[in-house]
């Protein structure tokens, strides 16, 4: 009887719960068709995340331009050397270029003026833009050295300027010559140049020795000829002996004829 | 007044910079700066009243005289060849320096100088000298026998009939 009774309890018990349930269960089925079926789920989601990411890009710079920008602040500072060394080259060549334009320019508007010009004095002498230019802004040559090639020992030098120990110079340059000329495995070849700012080195090499010119100023290629000549006179004329074990004397007279021979004509310039 | 170019070479580390700087400016430093290339100056000495200029090529250390560029011997007049008495790997490679040495400048004056003195006992020097017969022991700290090293080189480069080895 007992058994009996409890069954029918059970049963009872089970049609109230599907009654009770039955709106409940059918919401849960649909949310986990939703949930396990992709499409579903995209179909609900996304409008969302659209919305949101509208918002975002909407919204971005007012909310976070102050973090973006302290985080790249700090970052530059961090980074500096490294932002200087990929701009300074660029920025260099920019620099060049711009500069080499401008000369151009300035050439041919000078050859320009030339041409039209119908003064009598173009028929008497006549400059090309590139000697105008050069007249403006002369080269001088400062010091001039000449050095033996093995052991960088002084063989003779004049300088229109106070400088460093000229032995030193004479050693350094030697080295950075030897570096240079070793470094890059170029036996038959030989450092003729080294370049900073509006100064230059022109180094010209003969067997056992190289004349060495300080040269501040812009220095055209047919004053660099010319200077080639010169130099390769004075050698011809002043050094064609043994330079191994020069006598005492042989100093003080390269001395006063480098400087009658390179430094003095340039003094003589309006400087 | 004879100008003449001396090299100080060796391994790194071994102290030819403080060498160099202890005889040209009498000074040392105890922060170690390592040479970067070479570095090039002098110092003028009267030697029986004769003036004669030391250029001297302080060169950046190298584990093996093979690997300094030759051109950087070249022209010398005599080579200074420093060793840490301190460190025995800067004199195990010594002989064949020196011989590498005299196949670039055959017969140039070679100095064999054991420096640090001042950090070793006089038993180890006793040992260093019988196994690397060095040309003199310095100490570019205490500036021990650094005038005495360049003066003597100074020396037997103006006296034609010098013993060089």
């Amino acid at each position: 009887m007992g058994t009996a009774g409890s069954t029918s309890d059970t049963v009872l018990l089970d049609r109230l719960r599907d009654a009770l349930l039955r709106k409940d269960r059918e919401s849960v089925a649909e949310v986990k068709h939703i949930v396990e079926s992709k499409e579903e789920l995209s179909k609900r989601i996304n409008p969302i995340i659209a919305a949101h990411m509208k918002e975002l890009e909407e919204n971005f710079p007012d909310a976070y331009v102050n973090v973006v920008q302290k985080i790249v602040d700090q970052r530059m500072r961090q980074k500096q050397d490294e932002l200087i060394n990929i701009l300074y080259p660029r920025l260099g060549l920019l620099i060049r270029k711009y500069i080499n334009n401008e000369f151009r320019l300035i050439r041919e508007r000078i050859d320009q003026v030339r041409r039209n010009s119908f003064s009598f004095l173009r028929f008497w002498k006549r400059k090309t833009a590139d000697e105008i230019i050069i007249d403006l802004r002369p080269s001088i040559v400062e010091e001039v050295y000449i050095i033996s090639h093995e052991s960088g020992l002084l063989l003779g030098s004049a300088s229109s300027t106070e400088t460093a120990d000229k032995d030193m110079i004479a050693g350094m340059l030697t080295a950075i010559k030897s570096f240079v000329e070793d470094a890059f495995r170029r036996t038959d070849e030989e450092l003729r140049g080294i370049q900073y700012g509006g100064y230059e080195i022109m180094i010209h090499n003969f067997f056992n020795y190289y004349i060495a010119l300080a040269i501040a100023g812009t220095i055209s290629e047919q004053e660099r000829d010319e200077l080639a000549e010169k130099i390769l006179a004075f050698a011809a004329r002043e050094l064609n002996h043994d330079l191994q074990q020069p006598e005492p004397a042989f100093y003080a007279r390269m001395q006063k004829e480098l400087d009658a021979y390179f430094i003095k004509p340039y003094k003589a310039l309006p400087q | 007044m004879i100008s003449k170019k001396i090299v100080i070479t060796g391994h790194f580390g071994v102290g030819k910079t403080s060498l160099f700087n202890r005889f040209l400016t009498n000074t040392f430093n105890e922060k170690y700066l390592t040479t970067i290339g070479v570095r090039v100056d002098k110092k003028s000495l009267v030697i029986d009243g004769q003036e004669i200029s030391l250029v001297i090529w302080d060169l950046a250390g190298e584990v093996s005289q093979e690997k300094v560029p030759r051109s950087y011997f070249l022209g010398a007049s005599a080579i200074v060849y420093v060793f840490d008495l301190s460190r025995p790997a800067t004199y195990s490679r010594l002989e064949d320096d020196l011989v590498y040495i005299d196949s670039v400048l055959p017969n140039v004056l070679i100095r064999k100088v054991g420096n640090k003195k001042d950090l070793v006992s006089d038993q180890t020097l006793k040992e260093i000298h019988a196994q690397t017969k060095p040309f003199i022991f310095t100490s570019a700290r205490t500036g021990e026998n650094i005038e005495d090293l360049f003066e003597g080189i100074a020396r037997t480069l103006i006296s034609p009939f010098s013993n060089k080895k």
